[in-house]
């Protein structure tokens, strides 16, 4: 059952609501431990600046849901403090649920109202009426590319349809901070990428910063102008997707051996310039460079010198996976096969 | 939709204004109903959603039959086909209220008789389960949504009250007089159909009393206090996971009188 977990709003802090605050989020030692289980939260710090994009990347079970939950009031943190947009997310529930919209992976709709009635239900929630109401209904619809389903019953939407009309009800209000709870997880190519524009124009053009999780490393590596990788509850790296890249991982390189029987060899030699690794195409060997060992001429050169005919070389740029595989050992797809050890949340909005 | 998510957004939303509800409570879950709207919330988690009947504006004017509509449109939950009850229930309870018809015409001793057995059957539907327990819950969260306390109730910090002046007891409690009185004075002479004409025209008499006592609360604290008195009887104090069950009902009708204007 859920329970509530921030404070009365009557007992809430005196200060201005409306005061303008900074448009950032902070935490210090955040942790959240459920009964039965490890902690699903293990002492994160993190601070995500005004108008910034932040892509939390992680496996299924490393704890991304559980801090949104915490950062939007869902869920009070065991130990350590937060702060979103100015307030504290403990003490000042209702001041951070203004402050903030939420798109949380339990999309919040009722398959039996139509997109517009939703945006009349949260615009009524936010004291929006009106004249007002009708054209904030709009212009967010349009936005979304929902103007011509917005009569029809959710009931009846895709999914890319729903996380949509949840980004929208989650922009209602005109929040200063966005929470995306893996906005694009089932999603196909078309909707990701119409959703991945949305979330960079506002951004870009309102200042608004946007807290993304995320278990796609496309979604971070484009998206992101931060990426804080997470595992087990604890942030193993965090910077920008360039510096992540360049300070830990190293370029790939594939080969396929234009005859079968080379396939020993060609291990052999690309092995002198670093370690064999795997998942990539099959027939492939494929290789981790390691910082200063070789570039692509010398490679060519020594494989040369053994008389190997290849098919087809490549060069692999790093990538984010290559980042979490060097912090964790292990890839990130697949890496979070243990379920998320997480509970209902015990409180409230799924958008403020 | 997260019942607990979205009454903290109404609470905190200052400006959405609070729809009148009522309810009703069964013995495995609570039914709130406004004006336009019904939802069912039951204690398996299950929850059922439809519209109220709308009677025409005509009817809704006329004195003592705009009571009878109102009390028979409060009943549609039940018994619409897609409604909260069975069809074995419902069957049962149509039943229930054609008896008197049928048996208006029937010999004293069998009147009497079925009159006895359709009353206790009818105690027994009240009560099975845990019907008080949630009656109290249906009071609950009635009485958090017009106090403004929700949150708290449904985390267990606040408790409003399980009486309420609209209670469904309290419109028995004033009946019983206004149909004995009625029974009393009537002015023509006694025929067959007296006790049923009685009754139905005191049904919609004390919907009239009923509507201006409400209007009054001073008077209805007073008016209405033998029928609080009964909720004593009629309510039990609900367990949390209980009033939950209602303020589920309660943030379904509340969605769907805020998505519809």
């Amino acid at each position: 059952m859920l329970q509530f977990s921030v404070e009365n709003s009557r007992t809430g802090s005196l200060r201005g609501v409306d005061a303008p605050r900074e448009n950032s989020i902070e935490a210090h030692g955040l942790v959240r431990e459920f009964k039965k289980g490890p902690r699903a939260v293990d002492g994160i710090d993190l601070r995500v600046d005004p108008g910034e994009i932040y892509g939390f990347l992680g496996p299924n079970g490393a704890g991304k849901s559980t801090t949104v939950h915490m950062l939007t009031t869902l869920l009070p943190p065991t130990a350590g403090t937060a702060t979103v947009a100015g307030y504290d997310v403990v003490k000042e529930g209702p001041q951070v649920r203004k402050a903030i919209g939420a798109a949380l992976q339990e999309a919040a709709l009722d398959p039996f109202l139509t997109g517009r009635e939703h945006l009349r239900l949260q615009t009524t929630m936010h004291g929006i009426t009106g004249e007002e109401r009708r054209e904030r209904s709009d212009e967010l619809l349009t936005r979304v590319g929902l103007t011509e389903a917005a009569d029809r019953k959710v009931k009846g939407y895709s999914g890319g349809m729903k996380r949509r009309l949840d980004l929208a009800l989650a922009l209602v209000h005109r929040p200063r901070i966005l929470f995306l709870d893996e906005p694009t997880t089932g999603l196909d190519v078309q909707s990701r990428t119409a959703l991945w524009v949305e979330v960079g124009r506002l951004a870009k053009e309102e200042g608004v910063t946007v807290f993304l999780t995320t278990q796609y490393l496309e979604e971070a590596d484009v998206l992101a102008d931060r990426v804080g990788i997470i595992d087990h509850g604890r942030i193993v790296a965090e910077g920008t997707p360039e510096k992540l890249k360049a300070d830990i991982a190293c370029s790939t390189v594939e080969a396929v051996p234009g005859d079968p029987d080379q396939r020993g060899a060609v291990v052999s030699v690309l092995e002198r310039f670093g370690e064999q690794t795997t998942g990539y195409g099959p027939g492939s060997i494929a290789v981790q460079l390691t910082s200063s060992n070789g570039n692509l001429a010398e490679i060519v050169r020594a494989l040369d010198a053994e008389g190997i005919v290849l098919s087809q070389l490549q060069i692999h740029e790093p990538t984010l996976d290559d980042v979490f595989l060097a912090k964790t050992g292990r890839h990130l797809e697949g890496a979070g096969d243990e379920e998320e050890q997480e509970s209902e949340p015990e409180l409230e909005p799924a958008r403020a | 939709m997260d019942p607990a998510v979205f009454l903290t957004q109404f609470e905190e939303s200052n400006t959405a204004a609070v729809p009148r509800v009522g309810g009703m409570a069964r013995a495995n879950g609570v039914v709130i109903v406004s004006e336009r709207y019904w939802a069912f919330a039951g204690t398996d988690g299950s929850l059922r959603e439809g519209r109220m009947p709308v009677a025409p504006r005509s009817l809704r004017a006329i004195p003592l039959a705009r009571g009878l509509v109102r009390l028979s449109g409060s009943l549609s939950p039940l018994f619409k086909r897609e409604g909260v009850a069975r069809r074995r229930e419902r069957g049962f309870l149509i039943a229930a209220i054609l008896a008197p018809l049928v048996l208006a015409f029937a010999p004293n001793w069998l009147g009497l008789t079925a009159g006895f057995v359709t009353t206790f059957a009818l105690l027994g539907w009240l009560l099975r389960g845990r019907t008080l327990y949630l009656h109290g819950a249906e009071h609950r969260a009635i009485a958090a949504l017009e106090a403004r306390r929700l949150r708290e109730t449904w985390k267990g910090l606040a408790r409003p009250s399980r009486f309420s002046l609209r209670c469904g007891t309290n419109f028995a409690a004033l009946l019983l007089p206004v149909a004995i009185v009625g029974g009393r004075f009537w002015p023509l002479p006694a025929t067959a159909v007296t006790p049923l004409v009685v009754s139905v025209l005191a049904l919609a008499l004390t919907m009239e009393l009923w509507q201006l006592v409400q209007s009054l609360p001073r008077l209805a604290r007073i008016v209405l206090l033998p029928g609080l008195g009964l909720q004593r009887l009629t309510t039990r104090e609900p367990r949390l996971d209980e009033t939950r069950v209602a303020l589920t009902a309660l943030a379904a009708v509340l969605r769907r009188e805020l998505a519809h204007g």
